[in-house]
């Protein structure tokens, strides 16, 4: 299994390439949601020579849902990527499978769509469009990963820790509301990282975020992987930390921590992430309404 | 001018009849497996061939929505499923699943529409799927009308688009909301409204909102104003959502976009605030246009729960007529007394208003006001009136 890391900030790259990791996911300006930051090509490509001189892979990150005005920026961007050498690309929208498949470039592609790919029929049906792997639905269990796994149809790439998004919406909603109540300047609060929101009668806090692609809600607590990190390693072929949220320091920690729980597992790092993380719907499994009855 | 589809929702037969009556040009309904807000379909295999039969005699199509994010065991009985779809004689299925296309494609020849849980808001995403077999696609809500124009030039999909009724504020398909602060399954079922909620706003845990909850609930979609601009696009249907509406909602809302639809292909002048007025006599709920004209501002964000009330009330269902009498046998839905001004609503004729100047039950008693749900009254109406048309309270 192959480990990956969503590149957070370029000052911390160089510390990233010193690790036993296997992948950099780099975010592509205009181009990637839910990125700390994004670059332009150029350098994107200084980054790309450095990383392949440390023999680390390059994918970037496309997984934007993109309108009409962005399909020119795609275009340009997969008009570069031959002279980039990259390895992989994460991607949501068909837009770019479309484009990558005008340039010959749909072998790099890794399917994200984070909702729309829950079963193994979905996984042949991506197989067949020729890309090079995909990430599976976010709210699957673990017995779910683990039979689509054990039947290798096509690599799997996984999402294995961070902080994981449950909402995006077009509209710049926390904008809006500060304009309609007027209890803060809306200019300043909507480009704040630090927002939460609570639902009334719930405890949690969600990490709640506007940008220029509109509103993301994010899961209270990360994702950690750690206590079923044995099925995860044998069902899966890259397993991606999302760094999204974290500072430099706790993302060292977290890799250093995953690298040293795949050579031998150990108690301490699964309860240091006890509390702070936990195990999403690894052993959650959502309920299915299908108008027979309240649930199967 | 190519005159574009009206397709309505139906959450049972009854409202099925009533939205193709008043004027749908095809019904979309869910089955009991494979669909979403399954809770709100009444359609077992038996009612949905009775829904198509009942369709194809006018001449209307009736879709059936699969439209589920199914996991690997769900998928089992699909094939059968859609089998027995397409034996019935559906003129296509709604699906947003790879999984569903695929299987639909090897094992049916099933038309297929690509549901908007794909949120495609780009030609070429629209295109990917037509060249996966879709014949249409059900666009993003999240679009405005200079990206609908974009998408019409780069495309020959069959459009549909959404005009009227409850909109998910994220991108649909998208949300998994429920799935964390409920254990249900937005993309199986199992939405549960979580965006409609009311929430605290935090900035490192001080409390930002003060006397107004954060809410990110939408107002609903109304798009009457929108209408001849999408069919100088070149929108091919256009779409009424909301299968767990009244039939008086469906007959009304239906019915006021039929004739705008048919105003506007035909050359008629049009005054916007009369077709706004006969859909608020329905309406309960906040509206606005959503994405038509652009990004999204505060006007069409719900703050409060503050809902709209009709301007009329549903009040009776026309079983029967006896012109000889000038009696129809109705059934009651809401409670009305004599001396109320009441107005027919009907597929066949403009709305017109009488005086309710007697009540009687079906022995022949007379009474002061008609107040036990469902049940059978004669009532004169001084002219004819047919089965479906609709008694409503005019308030004054």
């Amino acid at each position: 299994m192959d480990f990956a890391v969503m590149l957070s900030e370029q000052a911390i790259l160089e510390r990233l390439l010193k690790k036993d990791i296997d992948i950099v996911i780099v975010g592509v300006e205009h181009l990637s949601h839910r990125m700390k930051e994004t670059y332009d090509l150029k350098t994107i490509e200084t980054m790309t020579d450095l990383i392949h001189q440390h023999n680390k892979s390059v994918y970037l990150n496309m997984n934007a849902l993109l309108h009409h005005n962005q399909l020119s920026l795609l275009e340009e961007a997969f008009g570069s990527l031959n002279e980039l050498e990259i390895d992989g690309i994460l991607f949501a929208d068909l837009a770019v499978y479309q484009v990558a498949k005008r340039y010959d470039l749909q072998h790099l592609l890794i399917y994200y769509p984070e909702t729309y790919l829950t079963s193994d029929e979905d996984v042949r049906f991506w197989k067949a469009q020729d890309i090079k792997s995909v990430i599976m639905g976010r709210e699957l269990t673990l017995k779910d990963i683990e039979s689509i796994g054990k039947q290798k149809i096509m690599p799997l790439t996984h999402i294995g820790h961070g902080y994981l998004n449950m909402f995006h919406s077009r509209r710049p909603l926390v904008e809006n509301f500060f304009k309609f109540t007027k209890d803060e300047d809306p200019e300043t609060i909507k480009d704040k990282k630090n927002l939460t929101i609570v639902e009334e009668i719930r405890d949690e806090a969600y990490p709640i975020v506007q940008d220029s692609f509109g509103t993301h809600v994010y899961r209270a607590k990360p994702l950690a992987s750690f206590n079923d990190f044995d099925v995860i390693k044998t069902s899966i072929d890259t397993f991606v930390i999302d760094t999204l949220f974290y500072d430099e320091k706790e993302i060292i920690e977290i890799i250093d921590d995953y690298l040293a729980f795949n050579q031998s597992k150990n108690k301490a790092i699964i309860n240091k992430y006890a509390s702070s993380h936990d195990d999403g719907f690894y052993h959650k499994k959502t309920i299915y309404l299908d108008g027979k009855g309240e649930g199967q | 001018m190519k005159k574009p589809e009206l397709l309505a929702p139906a959450g049972d037969l009854e409202k099925l009849k009533i939205a193709l009556l008043y004027g749908a040009d095809a019904v979309f309904i869910g089955g009991k497996q494979f669909s979403l807000r399954a809770r709100a379909s009444n359609f077992e295999l038996d009612d949905i061939k009775e829904a198509v039969d009942f369709a194809h005699q006018l001449n209307k199509k009736i879709y059936v929505t699969t439209n589920i994010i199914p996991h690997s065991e769900d998928l089992e009985g699909l094939i059968d499923y859609l089998k027995a779809l397409e034996r019935i004689n559906v003129d296509a299925i709604i699906a947003a699943s790879s999984s569903i296309i695929n299987i639909a494609k090897k094992h049916t020849n099933l038309e297929i529409h690509l549901s908007t849980q794909q949120s495609l808001t780009n030609y070429e995403a629209v295109n990917f799927w037509s060249e996966r077999g879709a014949k249409r696609v059900v666009l993003a809500r999240e679009l405005d009308r200079d990206e609908l124009r974009q998408l019409r030039q780069h495309t020959k999909t069959d459009l549909e688009v959404f005009i009227h009724g409850g909109m998910c504020v994220s991108y649909s398909g998208k949300c998994t909301l429920s799935n964390n602060m409920t254990d249900r399954d937005s993309n199986r079922g199992g939405c549960a409204h979580s965006c409609r909620w009311n929430y605290d706003l935090f900035e490192d845990g001080e409390k930002k909102n003060k006397d107004v909850p954060f809410s990110m609930s939408s107002k609903d979609l109304q798009a009457v104003k929108y209408i001849s601009s999408l069919i100088d696009i070149g929108v091919d249907s256009l779409k009424i959502e909301g299968r767990m509406k009244s039939i008086h909602y469906i007959a009304t809302v239906v019915g006021t976009y039929r004739k705008l639809i048919d105003d506007i292909c035909d050359d008629i002048a049009i005054t916007i605030p009369k077709y706004l007025l006969e859909i608020k006599k329905a309406e309960n709920r906040l509206t606005s246009h959503g994405f038509m004209e652009g990004m999204t501002t505060m006007n069409e964000q719900l703050y409060n729960l503050r809902s709209e009330q009709p301007t009329q009330e549903f009040i009776g269902l026309v079983l029967d007529y006896d012109k000889a009498t000038k009696t129809a046998i109705i059934e009651q839905r809401n409670k009305f007394v004599t001396g109320d001004l009441a107005e027919i609503l009907s597929p066949n004729f403009q709305p017109v208003t009488f005086k309710v100047e007697e009540i009687k039950d079906l022995e022949g008693n007379i009474l002061d006001d008609a107040k036990h749900p469902k049940q059978q009254l004669r009532v004169p109406i001084p002219f004819e009136v047919k089965p479906y048309d609709m008694l409503r309270k005019v308030k004054h």
